[in-house]
C-alpha cells in the first residue's frame, strides 16, 4: 500500500520510482545475486576439494594401517596385496624379494598373474627389475599385454629389499591417477618395513637404490 | 537425531576399513560382517538401514545373499548397494535383477559410495 489519510482528509502518496530507477535497481540486485551465487558456488568447490582430499587421506590411512595389521609373512604379504586390490584397482599383483646377492628378485605371493615367468626377475631388467636397481616407482609409457603397469621398489630407508608390482588394473579404470601415485610412494615406503617385522629376513638382503 | 545404521558386508578388511572411515565420519553407525552368510545374520539381528554388499565372497557371495535378503520379509525392504571389483553389464543386470538398489565398483570412491548411500537412504540435500 502506498498511500493513505492525512488529517485532512485528503488522500496523499509516496513518490513512485521511475522506470529507469526501478530498472537501475534491478540490475543492481541481479548483479548481487550474480556475486552470491558466485560465492556458493567457491564454497561448493572448496567443500568438493575437502571431502576429495579427506577421502585420499582415509585412503592412505587405511593403507598403512592395513599394511602395519599383522606379524605373520603370509598375512603380511596378503595384506599389501589386498590394499592394491581395494585401493588402486588390480586383481594382477606380484610380490618379490630380492636374492642374497642382490642380482635377482624372487617371486615371494602373486595373485591373477601366470607364476612361472616372473618366479626370478634380473635387477636391471624390465620395469620390475628397473625398479629394484633404481628405488624408484617405474611405469612403463605402454606396458605390453602381461607386463607390469607399475612396478614399486619396497625400500627402507634407501635400501631396495623387493619389488611388487601392478599387472592389468580392473576393466573399469582407465588409468592411474595421482591419488594412485602417493598409494605407490606408501607402499614403498612402509611395506617393506611391515615384511621385515612380520619375520622375513628381507632387510638383510638389501641394495642401495 | 537417530544415527542411521549401515551393514557393510565384505571379506576384504581393506575394504570393510575404509568404507567404516569414510561412513562413521559422516555420522552413520557402521556394522560389519566378513561373508554372505554372516551378512544375512547381522541384517535380520541389527535390522540395518542400509546394506553395502560385495559381489565376491567367501561361503556366499554377493547376488546370492542379496536373493536371499529380498526372500526374507523382515530385510526385504532395505536398501542394498552392490559392491563390486567389476564393472562388466552381466554383473549389474544380475544385481538389479536380484533387487539391488545401486552398484558402486573398486576400487571405491569415497565421494561416490557416500552419493550413492545418501541416495538411497532419502537424505539428498536441496540445492
Amino acid at each position: 500500500m502506498t498511500g493513505g489519510g492525512d488529517r485532512t482528509g485528503t488522500l496523499s502518496y509516496a513518490p513512485v520510482a521511475s522506470p529507469e530507477d526501478m530498472e537501475q535497481e534491478i540490475q543492481r540486485l541481479r548483479e548481487l545475486v550474480g556475486v552470491a551465487e558466485s560465492a556458493i558456488q567457491t564454497l561448493r568447490d572448496r567443500c568438493e576439494d575437502a571431502d576429495e582430499a579427506k577421502a585420499h587421506l582415509a585412503r592412505l590411512a587405511v593403507a598403512s594401517a592395513r599394511l602395519h595389521e599383522s606379524a605373520d609373512s603370509a598375512e603380511c604379504l596378503g595384506n599389501l596385496q589386498d590394499v592394491l586390490l581395494n585401493l588402486v584397482g588390480s586383481e594382477e599383483i606380484a610380490v618379490w624379494s630380492l636374492s642374497s646377492d642382490g642380482r635377482t628378485l624372487e617371486l615371494r605371493a602373486s595373485r591373477g598373474i601366470g607364476p612361472e615367468p616372473w618366479q626370478r626377475v634380473t635387477v636391471g631388467e624390465g620395469a620390475v627389475g628397473q625398479a629394484a636397481e633404481s628405488g624408484d616407482v617405474v611405469r612403463p609409457s605402454q606396458a605390453a599385454a602381461g607386463q607390469p603397469t607399475v612396478a614399486i621398489p619396497l625400500r627402507l630407508g634407501r635400501r631396495v629389499v623387493g619389488v611388487v608390482a601392478v599387472f592389468r588394473l580392473l576393466p573399469h579404470r582407465s588409468g592411474l591417477g595421482p591419488q594412485d601415485e602417493d598409494v605407490f610412494e606408501l607402499v614403498a615406503q612402509q611395506a617393506a618395513f611391515a615384511l621385515c617385522c612380520s619375520g622375513e629376513p628381507w632387510a638383510a638382503k638389501g641394495r642401495d637404490g | 537425531m537417530t544415527r542411521k545404521k549401515i551393514l557393510l558386508v565384505d571379506d576384504s578388511s581393506t575394504a570393510r576399513l575404509l568404507a567404516r572411515m569414510v561412513l562413521q565420519e559422516t555420522s552413520y553407525d557402521v556394522v560389519t560382517a566378513q561373508d554372505g552368510l554372516e551378512g544375512l545374520e547381522k541384517a535380520m539381528v541389527e535390522k540395518p538401514d542400509l546394506i553395502l554388499l560385495d559381489v565376491m565372497m567367501p561361503k556366499m557371495d554377493g547376488i546370492e545373499t542379496c536373493k536371499r535378503l529380498r526372500d526374507e520379509p523382515s530385510t526385504a525392504a532395505i536398501p542394498i548397494i552392490m559392491v563390486t571389483t567389476r564393472g562388466e553389464e552381466g554383473i549389474a543386470e544380475a544385481s538389479y535383477a536380484y533387487g539391488c538398489n545401486e552398484f558402486v565398483t573398486k576400487p571405491v570412491d569415497p565421494a561416490e559410495l557416500l552419493a550413492k548411500v545418501r541416495n538411497c537412504l532419502g537424505e539428498w540435500e536441496t540445492t
